[in-house]
């Protein structure tokens, strides 16, 4: 009797998996649709753009780089040299130096020639750690801005920054990406075409392992030598690139990687810089940044824009790798959970009736389901509740369906910007799509689920060390912060 | 139920081999259409490059007699380099796109139904710097859609003939706007002939519009329309505009401004905004008799004034500076008196002067690494 | 017979100004980027550099560093291509170690006029 009832439940749940997963995978569908749509557009309008005139014109709006740098010193100096050379108008980088124990303050000083200069620190943020000193570069004072200070994470260092910048845009840049040429002119270009509602900018972030990076550019794009690593560059070109530049266009665009966005500095100062307790610092300020506008009544908007770019290194080993999306698990579980009233409340618009509900449903809670499928339909075969026939059919459709979505970003990608010009990466990329949907996705549950168990037990995050060595084998650095 | 089951994954099947034999298919045909245009437009690209070398000596005839099949491939590229180049070189390239009728077509682009041609075609008209295109992209100022207007205002800012200054500013009077920066630098590359339409738009009904010829004639150093701009900064009944009015008395640098920027900057019951907009302005138009009036700011409660004053006594030269000066002085004295020493805890006044300060020697020696190296 | 290393990665311009430098009696090698062109000049120094300051790879600025803190190429006359007439660019290619620089949209007639000046300022 009770057996047939376990049956019938696990029969039933089976099928809810199924139906989850083909929701989720034609969600996806829309947006790379939506995505699509949008970078047709764009690059039909690239003739006349005006991307020239912006970088000629003496009054488009200068920016603040803001570079938090926390045991750098391997890489900072490559850094910041190609930080201070992008192409842009007017713009001062300001470095601030989180209490480093190594040497990433010295190497600045050395090579930039810095002198120190007594600035008073506005405090229109709060931080809670205290300024050392502030140096400028001396033979470019305007330009280049170290601020030392004492230790006090990443989101403490981007207040300092923000109290220090002295433009009214400000982007927040990862000490360690690696950002094209024109990327700040990019990503700024929407304040400039539409100054009264663009109030905060994401550009694309695309992994930086196996390409050759020269004097602090990217030369040479080409996948990365380790499957591991191939498997994120699908995933971050499914899930980042065609996934937010399809929330972009549907307006409903709730994270702005940490790695590379701008924003307007008034309004954050307004809603009071980044949030000290949280883990995904970026993506915690974009949505408060929502719900402060929401409130106004603000008619506003927030931006991706899909090229050019920046480059992060990305984890090439398991336990790095895994220990990042637990955080970002965690990051995604808190924000939800701090702006929980903000979900399915019309006062929100899209970003509460649409987004953010989804973000529960499609992205906090696949790890669950996913895990959940690999536990239950092994369950289902055990008791007779399903068949085998049912099984491996079930199992090619629903996984299948995400593979191809996968290519489907593949493809959408070849037709728009087409980063990976050799043939060998094109079939790695196929090959890497694949693994994704059988594996990789399953593995990283896993983590994910253990991350977001984390928030909601309210433990102490714990901070990987940081090993900086540059884009090449070695383990990379533990980067900080939510999905770019 | 199977069945089903069976027929998706097969339909499955097919579309991700479709997919990825389309992605292959896309990369190839791209690669196939980049080479076949590049091998079309060699030739034609090189006679283009001789010519415009030349300044327009020889080959005129040959450019115009290029097949429109390879020329169409070249178009890009010659296009592109119209804004790389300037003087007899570019009114060479001009005439070749002349004699081709790229500019004829253009013209009649701009009524085409797609808006994305006509943007583009206004977007040429531009490039070309076409005088006669004028009055036709200033009818395309009241287009229907923002973007057409937007390049339209980019392309007569390019051509730059100060006849269009009038039409631009009527097209500001818009709800859906353009950019206000964007109008404000066309309007400024339309030149000192569109100074007196400027002057005369200070008393448009809109704000945005006079705030944008606020800025246009600050940045084209219009110093005939100072004492008019003095009179906005003291009457103008929008804040924003009387801010814009006192950056850009600063950026004429003439005297008539030292005196409405110097009774802007108190009582402290004025916005901050025109306050901190005034010191700045005072510290840009470099009259050392500003200097006691910024020196009673440098303790004020706003952060932003005390700042901008101490940055504003900076750039005033050495009387400024030796107001500066002063202040960390005689708050020393203070503190000795007050037997305190090194115990005082510095005022907000004394950092903005330090910190003034301290830039002031880090900028100068700048200034001479420059001009020794 | 003078010697000119034209530095610049727009194939267009880079023909245009050959082209017209080598009608002038000129003998010009082309550099696509600054890795070349160091090497190109440090090989055999030219009479006269003229470098764009926007580059991939390496920028003009870097390239113009590089070449002044070489012994066989710290004298030889640079001329800078940039694209922006501010003062601080210009502080900046000066700092860098420029000789004289030359702003874009460029008139190519003026840039030769600007080689010969500069050469028979160095020569003379």
């Amino acid at each position: 009797m009770s057996s047939d009832v376990i049956r019938e439940v696990l029969r039933v749940s089976d099928w809810l998996i199924f139906a989850y997963f083909v929701a989720l995978n034609s969600s996806y569908l829309v947006l790379i649709l939506m995505a699509g749509l949008e970078f047709g557009k764009h690059l039909r309008r690239a003739p006349f753009a005006g991307a020239d005139d912006m970088f000629r014109s003496p009054l488009t709006l200068p920016v603040s780089v803001i570079v938090p740098a926390y045991n750098e010193g391997a890489g900072i100096v490559a850094a910041v040299q190609a930080m201070t050379s992008l192409r842009y108008p007017r713009y001062e980088v300001v470095v601030v130096d989180d209490g480093s124990s190594d040497d990433t303050f010295e190497r600045l000083r050395a090579q930039f020639d810095l002198v120190e200069v007594p600035r008073v620190v506005p405090g229109e943020v709060p931080y809670r750690s205290h300024v050392l000193s502030v140096h400028v570069a001396r033979g470019h004072p305007e330009t280049l801005t170290v601020v030392r200070k004492t230790n006090g994470g990443k989101a403490d260092a981007l207040n300092v920054g923000i109290n220090l910048a002295r433009h009214p845009l400000i982007c927040m840049v990862d000490a360690d990406s690696v950002l094209d040429p024109d990327a700040l002119l990019s990503v700024a270009k929407p304040f400039g075409d539409d100054p009264l509602r663009v109030v905060a900018c994401g550009g694309v972030v695309r992994i930086a392992n196996g390409c050759k990076v020269v004097g602090g550019r990217v030369v040479d794009v080409r996948m990365p030598r380790q499957w591991l690593i191939r498997v994120q560059v699908v995933e971050y070109l499914r899930a980042f690139l065609m996934g937010r530049s399809g929330w972009s266009r549907l307006g409903g665009l709730v994270v702005i990687s940490g790695a590379f966005g701008i924003f307007r500095r008034d309004l954050v100062v307004k809603i009071g810089g980044m949030a000290h307790d949280a883990i995904g610092e970026d993506a915690e300020l974009v949505v408060r940044l929502h719900h402060y506008l929401r409130e106004q009544g603000a008619d506003y908007r927030v931006i991706f824009v899909a090229e050019p770019v920046s480059w992060s290194e990305a984890p090439a080993s398991l336990r790095v790798l895994g220990r990042q999306r637990q955080r970002w698990h965690r990051g995604i579980a808190e924000i939800l959970g701090k702006h929980r009233a903000m979900i399915g409340n019309p006062r929100y618009g899209r970003i509460g009736l649409l987004a953010l509900p989804y973000y529960v449903v499609f992205e906090l809670l696949a790890p669950f389901v996913e895990l959940a499928a690999l536990v239950l339909l092994p369950l289902g075969l055990w008791v007779d509740a399903v068949d085998l026939a049912f099984a491996w059919r079930f199992a090619l459709v629903a996984y299948g369906y995400g593979l191809l979505i996968s290519l489907f970003s593949l493809f959408i990608e070849e037709v728009s910007f087409h980063r990976y010009p050799r043939w060998s990466d094109l079939l790695r990329g196929v090959l890497a799509a694949i693994i994704e949907n059988f594996g990789y996705r399953q593995i990283l549950a896993v983590w994910q689920v253990s991350g977001a168990a984390h928030a909601w037990q309210g433990r102490k995050p714990v901070w990987g060390t940081m090993h900086r060595q540059g884009f090449d084998e070695s383990p990379p650095r533990d980067s900080v912060g939510v999905a770019p | 139920m199977l069945g089903v089951f069976t027929l998706v994954i097969a339909v499955l099947v097919v579309i991700v081999a479709g997919t990825s034999v389309a992605i292959i298919a896309v990369r190839v045909l791209r690669q196939a259409r980049h080479r076949r245009i590049a091998a079309l437009a060699a030739g034609p690209r090189r006679a283009l490059l001789n010519f415009v070398a030349d300044n327009g000596e020889q080959g005129g005839p040959d450019l115009v007699a290029i097949p429109d099949e390879a020329w169409q491939a070249a178009e890009p590229g010659a296009l592109a380099l119209l804004g790389k180049l300037r003087g007899e070189a570019h009114r060479a390239l001009v005439s070749v796109f002349l004699r081709r009728g790229v500019a004829r077509r253009a013209l009649g682009n701009l009524h085409s139904r797609s808006r994305v041609r006509r943007a583009k075609a206004a977007q040429v008209l531009g490039d070309l710097e076409l005088r006669q295109a004028v009055p036709e992209l200033c009818r395309l100022l009241t287009d229907r859609h923002l973007e057409v207007r937007v390049v339209a205002v980019r392309a007569l800012g390019r051509i730059g003939d100060p006849a269009a200054a009038w039409r631009l500013i009527a097209a500001l009077d818009r709800s859906d706007q353009i950019p206000s920066l964007l109008a404000t630098h066309t309007l400024v590359q339309l030149g000192p002939e569109a100074e007196v339409t400027l002057s005369a738009a200070l008393d448009h009904p809109q704000a945005r519009v006079r705030a944008v010829c606020l800025d246009a004639l600050g940045l084209l150093g219009a110093a005939g329309s100072v004492h008019r701009i003095a009179r906005v900064l003291t009457e103008d009944g929008t804040l924003d505009v009387r801010v814009a009015a006192a950056a850009n008395l600063g950026k004429l640098g003439t005297r008539a401004g030292l005196e409405p920027l110097t009774a802007a900057l108190t009582p402290a019951t004025r916005p901050t905004a025109l306050r901190t907009a005034a010191a700045k302005a005072l510290g840009d138009l470099g009259a050392t008799s500003a200097v006691p009036a910024l020196a009673a700011l440098l303790d004020d409660e706003q952060f932003w004034v005390a700042h901008e004053a101490a940055h504003a006594l900076r750039r005033l030269g050495p009387a400024g500076q030796d107001a500066l000066r002063a202040v960390i002085e005689q708050e020393a004295g203070r503190a000795r008196s007050a037997g305190v020493g090194a115990h005082a805890r510095p005022s907000s006044a004394a950092g903005h002067a330090r910190e003034a300060l301290a830039l002031a020697a880090v900028a100068a020696a700048a200034h001479e690494m420059a001009t020794v190296g | 017979m003078s010697n000119i290393l034209l530095v610049e990665d727009d194939p267009d311009i880079r023909h245009l100004v050959s082209y017209r430098l080598t009608r002038a009696g000129f003998t010009v090698t082309e550099a696509a980027d600054g890795v070349t062109a160091l090497h190109e000049a440090r090989g055999e120094p030219p009479d006269l550099i003229i470098l764009d300051v926007r580059m991939p790879r390496m920028s003009g600025l870097e390239v113009c560093r590089e070449l002044r803190a070489g012994a066989r190429t710290a004298l030889v006359p640079i001329i800078m291509l940039t694209a922006r007439a501010r003062q601080q660019d210009l502080e900046q290619a000066y700092a860098a170690g420029a000789t004289d620089y030359v702003v874009k949209p460029f008139s190519p007639r003026e840039l030769v006029d600007r080689v010969e000046t500069v050469l028979a300022r160095v020569t003379g």
